[in-house]
């Protein structure tokens, strides 16, 4: 596939970026879903934690106490270890893409950005993990905007339903007894999942 | 400026009830009266008076809390 034109709303190409992604992705076994679900949320968690370490940025200013010390250095450390984790997942959806032949083989180049060669979160130069935060707060933004008419045309809601059936293999009831107490919920083992 | 760890917050779980990664803790963030109420206090903090926004509609709240994260982030983002 040739570059897109870039003639529309760039949130438009990267909307059908996502869903470039996300069709690949569904064509591809539950622990590859996963990974890329994973990786939406590790955008997220990312996103958030910038967003901490920067008010308390802020406030640190005004006061550089031991223990307002102290806290910025833990925003610090969490904000670099979601950026890592999410690096991490980038790269492994990296080498899953570089075996694909859609349109979602060009995902990252499309976003011009080149991760080919990086094997490890260090080899990253640091113009590379700057622009793979910004696609972060992209996604980020881009999921986050979505309604629920694009989340199925986007194909996410079937991803996501696809990866839930793997609750059956628990033993759990799922829908029509979601009302009962005892009974938990797709979202319930999802959770214990997940953790 | 906490009330952007708020924004930060009703962001991220919004994006992981999309894609199925939200726990149960969570539902509260996106309950319709807690956006509201902390969409009224960033306004409040702001000091924005003529803002016009449908607080009936949920994907609306949503949007905004997105704009203003994002423009928030690009305003203070170093990497």
């Amino acid at each position: 596939m040739e570059k897109k034109e870039n003639t529309g709303r760039k949130y438009d190409y990267y909307k059908q970026d996502i869903g470039d992604l996300i069709e690949y992705f569904s064509g591809l076994d539950d622990e590859k879903k996963h990974l890329l679900l994973n990786w939406f949320g590790a955008c997220a968690d990312y996103t958030t934690a910038v967003v901490e370490h920067v008010v308390y940025s802020h406030n640190f200013v005004g006061n550089s106490s031991p223990s307002a010390r102290a806290e910025m250095e833990e925003l610090n450390k969490k904000r670099t270890r979601k950026h890592n984790d999410a690096i991490k997942m980038t790269i492994q959806l990296n080498n899953i893409l570089k075996k694909a032949s859609g349109n979602a083989a060009y995902f990252f180049k499309l976003n011009n950005i080149n991760i080919d060669d990086v094997k490890q979160v260090y080899d990253l130069s640091s113009d590379q993990r700057f622009d793979l935060g910004q696609l972060y707060f992209q996604t980020s933004s881009l999921i986050a905007s979505l309604d629920d008419d694009e989340v199925k045309e986007l194909g996410l809601e079937d991803l996501r339903n696809l990866v839930d059936r793997k609750v059956d293999r628990y033993g759990v009831k799922l829908g029509k007894d979601k009302e009962s107490k005892n009974v938990k919920t797709a979202d319930d083992i999802y959770d214990d999942i997940s953790r | 400026m906490e009330i952007m760890i708020d924004f930060a917050k009703i962001f991220e779980i919004n994006i992981k009830s999309k894609v199925g990664k939200i726990t149960n803790e969570d539902y509260s963030y996106l309950d319709n009266e807690y956006i509201k109420e902390t969409i009224k206090k960033y306004l409040d903090y702001k000091n924005i008076k003529d803002m016009n926004i449908d607080y009936e509609n949920k994907q609306s709240m949503l949007n905004f809390i997105n704009i203003e994260l994002l423009t928030f982030l690009h305003e203070n983002n170093m990497e």
